[in-house]
């Protein structure tokens, strides 16, 4: 070989080289100012979405990887054969997906947000034009629980319905104007809930099992702290599975307790009450029952004859008798203030959005008979959140304090940005009256209609409410809401709990059907508020002494666990460590991220699926 | 004959220290975009950020540690073994098919499975076929004939079929390259390598347009944008990456594109979060590297002993490079997607070993230096070629 003849080729490919490094070094610039390329930093799958975590720091909805197939229908050779092994992977319709794939498109959807274990499926059956992306999705590992409350998102991760929807900006970090720094574009804040997972948990099973046993509609119970007006748990029954919504009714995704009002009944008597003993020069003034009474043309009938009665009897047997002749001595006007102290025909504020401000309407549009149906909760249409917050307002001594959903907003790393605390509390009744209202209310329970209401373990007060519903213009029989809004303990009350049931069959009574769902559900709420101080220090000391001689510093093999079995291994790791699971499908433990031997670590999110 | 007794061609000289430091900066660089590039996707998969990132730096101290075993090792013992790579490589290439040996991942046959590790064989096929090349092409008393090309034409041609078939398409690419640049510098007529150009289009064409998914990556070149949500979903993801990289880049570790996005962000398209997190400057920069490594293993070619030595050395240089521009083309759009690692980048032993062994032996050559005084040189080039 001939030395320059060589060295001549050498140079010639150098010349190449260099050339191909200019030439890939300019792509890169040109790219760079390239205008079709645009990057969007608002594109929601660059965003770690915020979680929304309950009181006690527990995840309710989070953002976890998760898979979706799509397919290029022109790669597609035969859709019989495609559409049979996809149909049997995904379990969907055979012509469901041989429509989807013949379309004449390049890209289709096929299924978002698929298990583990089918795209694992879909990638070994290595199917022409079928593809697999990973992209984040929501998930809500309490299901049910909390659907009402959380809303949930479209599959671009952003909020539908609920607190996804009216914090999504704040979810996605689109609230902040920094584009925050680390992996991905923005980081969203996460939202504190002020709700219990406990008590919002006691409160759906207590429906759920009053719902299904009575053949009613529907039903919700909020309980709320009465000192701070923090929302400890609104709970709606039938509900749905937000990782699922699509699969819902719009019956099962209303949340009752915010969007809708409905005409209470015998439980606004309490203030009317209110107005009365606020209004009236003479407490101690008695009226008679005769079981009806007649105001104008019309006749209110009333639950009985209850013959000479003073307030406190009147309040106990729920009296439209006296309570329609004892406001007649004071101005309508007065019902109207206090009403709308107690904040009724107004919206809340609790930040929860779709919120109903009921109807309250104002004295100069009242017929002669309004100030009397009012009086006893006709013609006048609240939600349940405002009934809570009024009742609230009696237990905590006549302080009104709007209710609210949200503790605290929390960066991705879980520094407070943002608190949330009343400063608009507002006494709407004097101490005196709220501490007799109280009484009253007391009364109801040990000796009156909501005798079925009673605790076992401590003291409470509340009022039943039959409301018959207005349909097509007129009270219907036997078609009512089951109404009961109690507080406990009468002295210095911590809880005010509300239950409602929508149409409950057979017996409607609230004596019988709403009382007793308070009864169930208040001592074990009060006990476990009482005990939780102490557990939480306690179980610090636990956690210490424990983590010694800890059963798993490591993430064991699930496989072949059944479901019981994992969630004991699973609550086991929980005693030692702040971890989180998903767990999917039904039968034996067959996949888990992450795997076996993976270390634990705070905040770890473990996926187990079944099948 | 009586002349080569005036020319040192003793181990006389260190390695190419530029060369050696150049490879240095480029690994520690690519350990750390590794890391950066697969932390999330090893935490999700594995629930341990450092997953790659360790097997990565394992590899690392594997490589430099052939490194200095390569460099002391005579680059002219390879003349005498190159007929036991090559069988060896047809062995390796026909028991990937036999199951139970080969292990196939994402649709090809390319793995063996050592339990402890995968080895991908066609990677070390490709030095064994441009050892092989360079010796027959080096070989100083044959005419550069079309005929002469034939056979070890024939030969690497089978192995660039068997390597195609696994499917390895850009390993196969890379040697198709490199066989083509030692034609050229080992002094083939240019007219002979148009005519092999020729009458390879045909057999091109058949080998992209029968296998569907080549022919979608060339349309997804094509029109990315057209099909941004189907096939060119990924080459799209790239060009995003290096527009949100500007010119300094987001920094290391800050990019985006990676998650979801970039289809292998810690092997293949790794150019593209260096893009991303580096921005046009340090994209540039690790071209320059490599420019930088090419001009290094030119100078040693240059300076090499003897023509083995001269054909060797540029054919490794150029494999390295060949492969880098490749891949580097594959992420800028030059050039439809063709699977390809960056040399010394991109996560995975086998390709990080072989690129080093490319190296290790590039290192040798280097030692080997003339050292005849500069007036007997200046005299009479033609005196060391006989």
């Amino acid at each position: 070989m001939e030395e320059k003849h060589f060295r001549r080729r050498i140079a010639v490919t150098g010349v190449i080289v260099f050339v191909v490094a200019v030439l890939i070094s300019l792509k890169v610039i040109f790219i760079s100012f390239d205008s079709r390329i645009t990057v969007n930093k608002n594109d929601s799958r660059l965003i770690k979405r915020g979680y929304i975590k309950d009181s006690n720091g527990d995840y309710i909805a989070i953002s976890v990887p998760g898979f979706s197939v799509f397919a290029n229908p022109e790669e597609i050779e035969s859709y019989d054969k495609t559409a049979a092994a996809l149909s049997s992977i995904l379990s969907e319709s055979k012509n469901v997906i041989t429509e989807k794939i013949s379309r004449k498109k390049k890209f289709i959807w096929l299924k978002r947000n698929i298990s583990k274990y089918e795209a694992e499926s879909i990638r070994s059956a290595k199917i022409k034009g079928i593809y697999i992306l990973e992209e984040d999705v929501r998930k809500y590992p309490y299901a049910n629980l909390f659907s009402h409350i959380t809303g949930f998102c479209s599959l671009e991760n952003n909020g539908i319905e609920g607190l996804e929807y009216s914090y999504n900006d704040v979810l996605n970090g689109q609230d902040k104007n920094n584009s925050s720094s680390g992996l991905f574009d923005k980081y969203g804040s996460s939202i504190v809930l002020s709700i219990d997972r406990y008590i919002q948990n006691r409160a759906y099973r207590a429906l759920e099992n009053s719902v299904t046993s009575k053949n009613a509609k529907s039903g919700t119970i909020t309980v709320i702290e009465v000192k701070t007006g923090r929302i400890l748990a609104i709970a709606k029954y039938p509900s749905f599975d937000p990782n699922n919504f699509s699969l819902s009714s719009e019956d099962e995704r209303r949340f009752f307790a915010i969007t809708d009002s409905f005409e209470p009944g015998s439980v606004m008597k309490a203030f009317s009450a209110s107005a009365w003993i606020e209004n009236t020069k003479n407490i101690k003034q008695r009226f008679n029952c005769t079981g009806a009474v007649k105001i104008g043309d019309t006749t209110i009938n009333c639950t009985g004859t209850h013959g000479n009665l003073g307030i406190e009897e009147a309040i106990r047997y729920s009296c439209n008798s006296f309570i329609t002749q004892s406001v007649g001595t004071i101005e309508g006007k007065k019902i109207y203030e206090i009403m709308k102290r107690f904040g009724f025909g107004e919206i809340s504020g609790s930040g929860i959005s779709g919120e109903s401000g009921g109807i309250l309407r104002p004295v100069n549009e009242w017929s002669g008979l309004s100030k009397y149906s009012i009086s006893i909760g006709q013609e006048v249409s609240v939600t349940i959140l405002q009934l809570a917050s009024a009742y609230s307002a009696i237990a905590n001594n006549g302080v009104y304090l709007s209710p609210r959903i949200i503790d605290r907003i929390e960066d991705n790393e879980g520094n407070t940005i943002r608190t949330f605390e009343n400063n608009d509390s507002k006494r709407i009744l004097s101490e005196a009256n709220a501490l007799k209202m109280k009484e009253m209310l007391k009364d109801v329970i040990e000796k009156g209609t909501g005798r079925k209401a009673k605790l076992k373990y401590f003291t409470a007060g509340g009022k039943t409410g039959t409301a018959q519903k207005f349909i097509q213009k007129s009270y219907v029989k036997n078609v009512n809401f089951s109404v009961f809004a109690g507080f406990a303990p009468v002295e210095n009350s911590d809880i005010c709990i509300t239950v409602v049931i929508d149409e409950p069959k057979g017996i409607t009574s609230a004596s019988e059907i709403a009382a007793p769902i308070f009864s169930e559900i208040a001592d074990d709420i009060l006990l476990y508020r009482k005990n939780n101080v102490k557990k939480v220090t306690q179980d610090k000391i636990k956690k210490a002494s424990e983590k010694s001689f800890s059963n798993y510093d490591k993430l064991p093999d699930f496989s072949g666990k059944t479901e019981s079995e994992t969630l004991d291994i699973l609550s086991d790791i929980q005693k030692n460590y702040n971890i989180q699971y998903i767990l999917k499908g039904k039968g034996k433990s067959f996949s888990q991220t992450p795997p076996p031997g993976s270390s634990l670590d705070h905040g770890l999110i473990i996926i187990i699926e079944f099948r | 004959m009586e002349f080569k007794s005036l020319i040192d061609t003793r181990r006389s000289h260190a390695p190419d220290i530029i060369l050696l430091l150049t490879l240095f900066v480029i690994a520690f660089f690519g350990v750390s975009m590794v890391f950066s590039a697969s932390a999330i996707k090893a935490s999700v998969i594995y629930g341990d950020s450092l997953y790659f990132f360790k097997r990565q730096v394992i590899w690392v101290f594997i490589s430099f540690g052939i490194i200095f075993l390569l460099q002391n090792f005579d680059y002219r013992k390879y003349l005498s073994l190159t007929k036991f790579f090559l069988l060896f490589s047809f062995a390796a290439l026909v028991a990937l098919y036999i199951p139970g040996i080969g292990h196939s991942a994402k649709g090809s046959v390319r793995w063996f499975n050592l339990g402890f590790f995968s080895v991908q064989p066609s990677e070390f096929i490709k030095i064994a076929s441009i050892i092989y090349l360079a010796k027959v092409f080096s070989a100083k008393h044959e005419e550069k004939t079309f005929l002469k090309m034939t056979v070890p034409l024939a030969v690497v041609g089978i192995i660039f079929l068997l390597v195609l078939l696994q499917p390895d398409f850009g390993t196969a690419v890379t040697l198709l390259f490199v066989s083509v640049a030692v034609l050229f510098v080992s002094g083939f007529s240019s007219l002979y390598l148009i005519l092999l150009a020729l009458v390879s289009v045909p057999a091109f064409y058949l080998i992209i347009y029968q296998v569907n998914y080549r022919w979608m990556r060339i349309i997804a070149f094509l029109n990315p944008w057209e099909n941004r949500y189907g096939i060119g979903y990924h080459i799209t993801q790239s060009f995003i990456a290096f527009k949100k990289g500007g010119f300094f880049g987001e920094g290391l570790g800050l990019g985006t594109q990676k998650i979801g996005k970039l289809p292998e962000p810690h092997t293949d398209f790794i150019f593209a979060v260096i893009g991303e997190e580096a921005g046009i400057l340090g994209a540039v920069i690790i071209i320059s590297l490599f420019v930088l490594f090419f001009w290094r293993g030119m100078k040693i070619a240059f300076d090499a002993v003897d023509d083995f030595g001269r054909v060797l050395a540029i054919a490794l240089t150029l494999s390295v490079t060949i492969q880098a521009f490749l891949n580097m083309s594959v992420v800028t759009g030059l050039i439809p997607t063709t699977g390809i690692p960056l040399p010394f980048i991109s996560y995975g032993g086998s390709s990080m070993i072989s690129n080093m062994i490319a190296a290790g032996i590039l290192l040798n050559i280097s030692k080997y230096r003339e050292t005849v005084n500069e007036t007997f040189k200046s005299n009479d080039k033609e005196v060391w070629h006989e």
